[in-house]
């Protein structure tokens, strides 16, 4: 078909950084950390590679999606019920239908079930969404959100409601996070260079140029919002079986702006924009979330400040849109940086 | 189904309608203008039903609290403009989704911390609370005040759109609004007028909404944000008209779900008028709208 | 299949304001079409319905016998339409090189034959450029390499001189002969320039108040007393005279009427 090389190359180049990255953290956590501190840290790599699979979405269509959390939860609930023992699952879900309650499933397949349903929601989802006009996209989005976390939150009968999912089996090791980090940043980093990635690109640089040279809209949006989905499911369930234990309430406004700002502030356009982003709005969290609980240095009181870290966190985007709109990194792949670009061009960028 | 019941869920559905459609029409004005939804379009409620809660706790009359309310609404509308989207104006389209949207959660944080984070009463003077009942139908006074007032707002918007200098240029200004927003200073205002009108159609929507719901929490503002823009979505191409038709079909999806469903199924109500505005979207993605058209600079 | 690229009786009104009344117009392939006609006057608004950016209220558009009226421009584009447009609509953020390679279609390996594009347009050097980041004058030829990267049958051109020079017009005017020869497409060119269509063109067709005021060779329709009457008043004159190509003497006594 229509590759190409270059793309190809930067797409590698970036590839061989984030995963340089990632593994450094595998590592890292398999050979220092303990028990609950590794936890955090492969919870942060998996929360990583959902923001990824978002900025498949939103980077290269331009198109701000609040639902992504929506195939988040469902991939979750999906795998996390495949997973459950038909025990565990009678007490506290028993209108789950039989074949899926009596599957005790092994990471593969609950990783898999995960990925059909989000499939078959996210084409259902999506047909409508392609065709609507740009503008309007995010709103319905938001309309999905509220959805299908109201679906979640209400079926108790096969989710447990409010109270969640619990006791879900652990599956997941250091190395499979790693594995799904991997993955999804691959495939991102291949769609973001391949000729689908690059006409949704140009689509979002300029909608009615792009259609008056042929370039299928409709259908670019489309692609791009289904590889988007099944890399959140990928992720999401793997998200699951690590969590062990969820509610409803993790599906919604509080991951949903994190997660967006995490995009917003390390730049749209790029993987490792992506990546940034998550890096710094998480060692921002954690550092505002100690003061949360109020803080005494020497004789200076700060007192409680509840929700600090959202605020904070949404002045940061507002400074970050009026001064750079494109985020941190904008467009700009860490595999832009070869060395043959960097001898001819030097180092402006 | 009786006659009784009939009219009965047909006013009901007209009075919460009216609601939904003023909200609607209160986004729709700045989408018309601006091409760009506001994130931050729920804080208006919010704004105003909170000065409102202040003035009746400090003894002021509904009557006399409630056009403050408005104002606190409009200057809410005005702010957002100014914080998100005025700084934004060459940025790409999505820039000021996450603006809006940061300036909504910011006010939420602030309104938990400076004033709190529970519920805040407001009591309505008697003579709302009373049901006029006729031939077995219940016609509460409230009711009947929301779809006067509505219906009355819309009314006077249309006579400003047609009549004075200020509308023709807003619907001039709709009409292209790529243009628009790369514009000077004479777009400026024309932008700043349209966000006060937006103010002032959610404010006192806002006003039918606290006087109806009673009570105001910092996140208040998140479902008249959904209401209106499922029924823009529904209207289509920020069409003022559709945007109005799409908060009474709204209206008369919810109310008319609610007297069918069956019991256990009442709470889903939301989740499913939400899922019935995506089958129409499939088969229709316009909305009410008549043809989608690009307009080209 | 028949050729040709045919406009018949199109009439498109925007509120009331008629921007477009009957008005009917035939490309061939290879053929150079000038259209002309003062700011306001619908070529513009033609362009658009021919690309299927707007519908026209009466009328047909036909491609290759095609009849294309009303379908999205993504679908007349595939029929063999390409176009430049009026206020440069590059991809920005995106390379020279990717904006190229977005649209092109044919065969061959796309890295060659974004590269053969670029050459062609002798932009080479600044192919891994943003496209948002260049002078006009390149945004425009880099616009115009896009727009033949469709390998388009018709391609229609709005304004591509706009803000160039003479040198880097005359340069424009060797390009789209090239072209013209090379790939044998049939060119609509809506310019205000009138040295560039008069050498240009085959043909021309003048619009105003978006109706048809003259059509046919140059040399005739430019010294037409209604286009000149119709067009800029001082300027075009000035131009007329200065080029001094067989204008007759009752144009140049031709009241100045001075529309925009």
């Amino acid at each position: 078909m229509n590759w190409s090389s270059r793309r190809l190359k930067e797409a590698a180049r970036t590839f061989l950084v984030l995963a340089i990255v990632f593994v450094s953290v595998a590592i890292v956590i398999e050979v220092l950390l303990g028990r609950s501190d590794s936890r955090i840290a492969t919870e942060f790599m998996l929360v990583t590679s959902m923001v990824i699979a978002i900025q498949v979405y939103v980077g290269n269509s331009g198109l701000v999606s609040f639902g992504h959390i929506a195939f988040f939860a469902i991939a979750a609930y999906a795998a996390g019920l495949a997973a459950l023992p038909p025990e565990r699952l009678a007490s506290i879900a028993p209108d789950v239908p039989a074949w899926l309650a009596n599957m005790e499933a092994s990471l593969p397949v609950a990783v898999g079930i995960a990925i059909v349903a989000v499939i078959i929601f996210a084409a259902f989802t999506g047909v409508p969404f392609a065709r609507m006009k740009a503008s309007v996209v995010s709103a319905a989005t938001l309309a999905l959100l509220v959805l299908v976390h109201s679906v979640i939150n209400l079926w108790s009968g096969i989710t447990h409601g409010p109270l969640g999912l619990v006791n879900v089996p652990d599956l997941v090791n250091t190395w499979v996070v790693l594995g799904t980090c991997l993955i999804i940043t691959a495939a991102a980093l291949l769609y973001r260079a391949s000729p689908w990635g690059l006409r949704l690109q140009a689509v979002r640089e300029d909608e009615v140029a792009a259609a008056a040279l042929g370039i299928p809209v409709a259908r670019m949006r489309f692609a791009g919002w289904m590889v988007s989905a099944v890399l959140m499911a990928l992720g999401g369930s793997v998200w699951a079986l690590n969590a062990m234990a969820f509610a409803p309430a993790q599906f919604y406004f509080t991951d949903t702006f994190a997660m967006l700002s995490m995009l917003v502030i390390g730049g749209l356009g790029s993987v490792t924009g992506a990546v940034l982003g998550a890096v710094i709005v998480t060692v921002l969290s954690e550092v505002l979330r100690n003061l949360e609980g109020g803080l005494a240095i020497g004789s200076f009181e700060i007192p409680e400040l509840p929700g600090i870290v959202q605020m904070a966190t949404a002045v940061l985007i507002l400074l970050i849109l009026i001064w750079r709109p494109g985020g941190l990194l904008g467009n700009t792949e860490a595999g832009a940086f070869s060395f043959g670009n960097l001898r001819t061009k030097g180092w402006r960028r | 189904m009786t006659a009784q019941l009939l009219i009965q869920q047909l006013f009901n559905a007209l009075s919460i309608g009216s609601i939904y459609a003023l909200l609607a029409l209160g986004l729709a004005v700045v989408f018309s203008v601006l091409g760009l939804l506001n994130f931050a379009y729920g804080e208006i409620i919010t704004a105003t039903a909170y000065t409102m809660v202040l003035l009746v706790s400090l003894g002021v009359p509904l009557l006399a609290a409630a056009p403050v309310g408005v104002i606190a609404g409009i200057l809410m509308s005005v702010f957002t403009e100014f914080v998100a989207f005025r700084p934004l104006r060459k940025a790409p389209a999505y820039a000021v989704v996450f603006s809006s949207f940061a300036v909504s959660l910011l006010v939420q944080s602030f309104i938990r911390n400076v004033v709190s984070p529970r519920p805040q009463g407001l009591v309505v003077p008697a003579w709302l609370d009373q049901v006029i009942t006729v031939g077995g139908v219940r016609f509460p006074a409230l009711s009947i005040v929301t779809i006067v007032i509505a219906v009355l707002s819309m009314l006077a918007l249309t006579a400003l759109l047609q009549k004075s200098r200020h509308g023709l240029a807003m619907r001039a200004a709709a009409e292209d609004f790529e243009t628009t927003r790369l514009m000077g200073a004479k777009a400026g205002r024309l932008i700043l007028l349209a966000f006060a009108v937006s103010g002032t159609l959610a404010g006192i929507a806002g006003v039918l909404w606290i006087a109806k719901i009673g009570s105001a929490t910092p996140d208040m503002g998140f479902n008249p944000l959904l209401i209106a823009f499922v029924a823009v979505v529904l209207g289509g191409m920020g069409s003022l008209r559709g945007a109005v038709l799409g908060g009474f079909a709204l209206a008369f999806v919810e109310v008319g779900l609610q007297v069918f469903l069956p019991r256990d199924f009442v709470p889903y109500v939301q989740a499913i008028s939400l899922f019935v505005v995506i089958i129409v979207l499939y088969v229709r993605p316009q909305g009410f709208a008549r043809r989608v058209e690009e307009r080209v600079a | 299949m028949s050729g040709g690229l045919v406009v018949d009786s199109v009439t498109k009104t925007f509120a009331g304001l008629t921007a477009l009344g009957d008005v009917s117009i035939a490309l061939a392939p290879g053929e150079i079409l000038g259209l002309m006609g003062p700011n306001g006057s619908g070529k513009s608004t033609l362009v658009n319905v021919i690309s299927g950016v707007l519908t026209p209220d009466r009328g047909r558009v036909i491609v290759d016998g095609k009849e294309v009226t009303g379908h999205s421009s993504y679908t007349i584009a595939r029929a063999g339409v390409s176009r430049s447009f009026q206020t440069v609509r590059l991809f920005r953020a995106l390379s020279v090189r990717d904006n190229i390679a977005a649209v092109v279609r044919g065969a061959g390996k796309i890295d060659s034959q974004v590269d053969e594009l670029l050459e062609r347009l002798r932009i080479s050097h600044l192919a891994d450029e943003k496209a948002g980041s260049l002078a006009y004058g390149l945004q425009r030829r880099v616009e115009i390499a896009r727009a033949l990267a469709t390998h388009p049958r018709y391609l229609l051109l709005d304004e591509p001189a706009a803000g160039l020079n003479d040198v880097e017009s005359d340069d424009l005017e060797g390009i789209i002969r090239q072209v013209v020869e090379e790939f044998g497409c049939g060119v609509l060119i809506i310019d205000h320039d009138i040295r560039l269509i008069t050498r240009l063109c085959h043909r021309l067709h003048v619009l105003s108040g978006g109706r048809t005021l003259a059509e046919g060779d140059p040399q005739i329709v430019r010294t037409n007393p209604d286009v000149v009457r119709a067009y800029l008043g001082e300027k075009a004159a000035a131009e007329l005279t200065k080029g001094n190509q067989g204008v007759k003497p009752e144009a140049q006594d031709s009241p100045i009427a001075g529309t925009e």
